[in-house]
């Protein structure tokens, strides 16, 4: 098993209402993500001293107005930053919640869930082809073994 | 029309208090309220801020994650961890209808590289020839069994069964159309081999269809969205959900909280929480990988995220009463964090409902104009394009094999606009389909999209 045959790339199966959505998707969000990162550009010719670019960052609210937000960001972020380091940090030398009790019901329920006796389970566990039917609320009423059915045919 | 009394002596107290009662409920005397553009631009600023801020809160969560347990794992991604012993372990594979995959998945299952396991293939009352494939490759695969349903009962159901029906320890969950990658039970058992509060792990799902635009811009959530999600919330403690299409269960965990519920549309959401208000640990193992078919086309993505929807609010629903109890403190932020999610859906939803009204308002026609490029514009944008290239510089070594995961930056892009809305949408939707539901009424398999296929 080729890892490479796991990805099914087929896109000659696409239908041509696919094609056409895809196509109008693919120009509206390439526009939408240029329009709003016009900024950048601007922001970049007038660092590059680019002199016509200085009227569009002053229409952006001007350079101060970019630091004022950059520096909230840059705070927003440190605190975030420090809130998860310092929450790994403590978690280490936090004691898990609850008592674990390793097997615990796992053997015990069972009969009463499968409404039927230990041995019933222990003989439903070793079948290989075992057919199951329920009530109407979805609880077992019955297990046939389908081996030993057709054993006996 | 005469009205009820009652009503009328509360309609002159309410106008005695509020003045004329129509005109006060009136759009335009509500934006007339002083306080009403201190409330709106509240609003506003939570619409455009929170995303923002959850999407650092994510980003910067899944870089501590990957600096304190993938980093130094760089390059041994195929070299499989050895364990100290090697108990049995299930592999649980429900089938509705699987006659075209159930060969594949079973195949992998059998491919595991782990000494001890055995494969418990659910058929939950196919109506197609699942049955007799299974019996059929019951002669090729010594170690597989079949749990036939007579009838069908539902994927919870049929976990349940299998689960009291095999004599392991531990249950690795998969889907009917899953592909499990040969060490996946090595790098899920050891979490619960050295943990002994571990009640679940779950893997790391990969999309196998990549045709469609739909296709190829899940390749960029599971990563970016999903991938990140997850890696932050096992950094915080406690994981939303565990992947329903791979999952690894300690049974005792399992009949510690009564197995899945029937009842619930997505029986992995409520597992999970299930375990962890009853104090077990769920943890997210990135090497466990295991490929999945997911929907191409629009009407089965929404199908299957309105599912989604349905089923976190449906948990969120039961389980309020067991949150106000102190031992249920780890789950205040996640449970804080879905509620808050699904109001922001909400708002967004008003908004693009009340935004072609606007467009024909004198007075709000200027307000328009934020939607104009500005700096804040900017700095979201350029967010997102570094969250998707943070999210693929982590994930992409799980997918060195298969051609890599850089391509799929073109792709990415696409995720905030045209999924945003399509998820906004399907939280609406699942949140009033969670409500209409009837307490107790069982879940059901669905038909799924999985896809182009080559028939």
């Amino acid at each position: 098993m080729k890892q490479e045959d796991l990805i099914i790339e087929l896109p000659h199966l696409q239908s041509l209402t696919q094609r056409l959505g895809s196509w109008f998707v693919s120009l509206a969000c390439w526009s939408l993500w240029i329009y709003f990162l016009v900024p950048l550009v601007s922001l970049s010719g007038w660092l590059l001293g680019v002199r016509k670019f200085s009227a569009e960052v002053r229409w952006f609210g001007g350079y101060k107005s970019l630091i004022d937000l950059l520096q909230l960001y840059g705070l927003t972020i440190l605190g975030i930053l420090l809130i998860w380091t310092a929450w790994t940090l403590t978690r280490n030398f936090l004691r898990p919640q609850a008592p674990f009790t390793e097997g615990k019901g796992d053997q015990t329920d069972i009969p009463a869930a499968l409404a039927l006796r230990p041995e019933g389970v222990r003989h439903a566990r070793s079948v290989r082809n075992l057919t199951v039917l329920f009530d109407e609320q979805g609880v077992i009423i019955q297990t046939s073994d389908l081996d030993s059915i057709r054993a006996k045919t | 029309m005469k009205l009820d009394p009652s009503i009328e002596d509360w309609t002159t107290r309410l106008q005695s208090l509020f003045g004329d009662l129509p005109e006060l409920l009136s759009l335009n005397a509500l934006i007339a309220l002083p306080e009403w553009s201190l409330i709106d631009d509240a609003l506003a600023r939570f619409m455009f801020y929170y995303p923002l801020f959850m999407a650092y809160v994510w980003m910067i969560g899944a870089m501590v994650y990957f600096w304190r347990h993938e980093r130094r794992k760089a390059g041994d991604i195929l070299e499989p961890p050895v364990l100290s012993k090697a108990p049995k372990v299930s592999i649980l594979v429900p089938c509705y209808n699987e006659a075209e995959n159930v060969r594949e998945t079973i195949a992998y299952c059998a491919a595991q590289n782990y000494p001890h396991f055995d494969i418990l293939a659910i058929n939950d009352g196919s109506r197609d020839n699942t049955l007799e494939i299974l019996q059929e490759l019951c002669e090729t695969y010594p170690n597989l069994r079949i749990i036939n349903l007579a009838s069908n009962q539902g994927k919870a159901v049929g976990l349940r069964t299998a689960a009291l029906l095999t004599d392991s320890d531990y249950l690795v969950c998969i889907d009917g159309d899953a592909l499990l990658a040969p060490d996946a039970i090595l790098w899920l058992v050891r979490h619960f081999i050295k943990h002994p509060d571990v009640g679940a792990v779950t893997g790391n799902p990969r999309i196998r269809n990549r045709s469609t635009l739909l296709g190829r811009v899940q390749v960029g959530e599971f990563s970016a969205i999903v991938g990140m999600i997850k890696r932050a919330q096992r950094l915080y403690g406690r994981i939303f959900t565990i992947s329903g299409v791979i999952g690894a269960f300690r049974k005792s965990a399992l009949a510690d909280v009564g197995y899945w519920s029937p009842d619930m549309v997505t029986e992995d959401i409520d597992i999970s929480w299930k375990l962890q208000l009853a104090g077990w640990t769920i943890r997210f193992e990135p090497r466990a990988l295991c490929w999945v078919l997911m929907p191409e086309t629009l009407q089965g993505l929404w199908k299957q995220r309105t599912r989604w929807a349905q089923g976190g609010v449906e948990v969120l629903i039961r389980y309020f009463g067991s949150m106000w109890r102190w031992r249920s403190r780890g789950m205040w932020l996640l449970y804080l964090e879905s509620v808050i999610s699904i109001s922001w859906s909400f708002l967004v939803f008003a908004t693009l409902i009340f935004l072609p009204m606007e467009l024909f308002h004198e007075t709000h026609r200027e307000r328009l104009e934020d939607l104009s490029p500005s700096w804040t514009s900017m700095l979201l944008s350029i967010t997102c394009l570094i969250q998707f290239g943070v999210s693929l510089f982590i994930d992409a070594r799980y997918e060195r094999k298969t051609g890599g995961l850089a391509r799929y930056y073109y792709w990415m892009i696409w995720y905030p606009i045209v999924y945003w809305l399509i998820n906004v949408g399907t939280t609406v939707n699942g949140f009033f389909r969670a409500i209409r539901k009837k307490r107790g009424q069982r879940a059901v398999w669905v038909t799924i999209d999985r896809g182009l296929r080559q028939r």
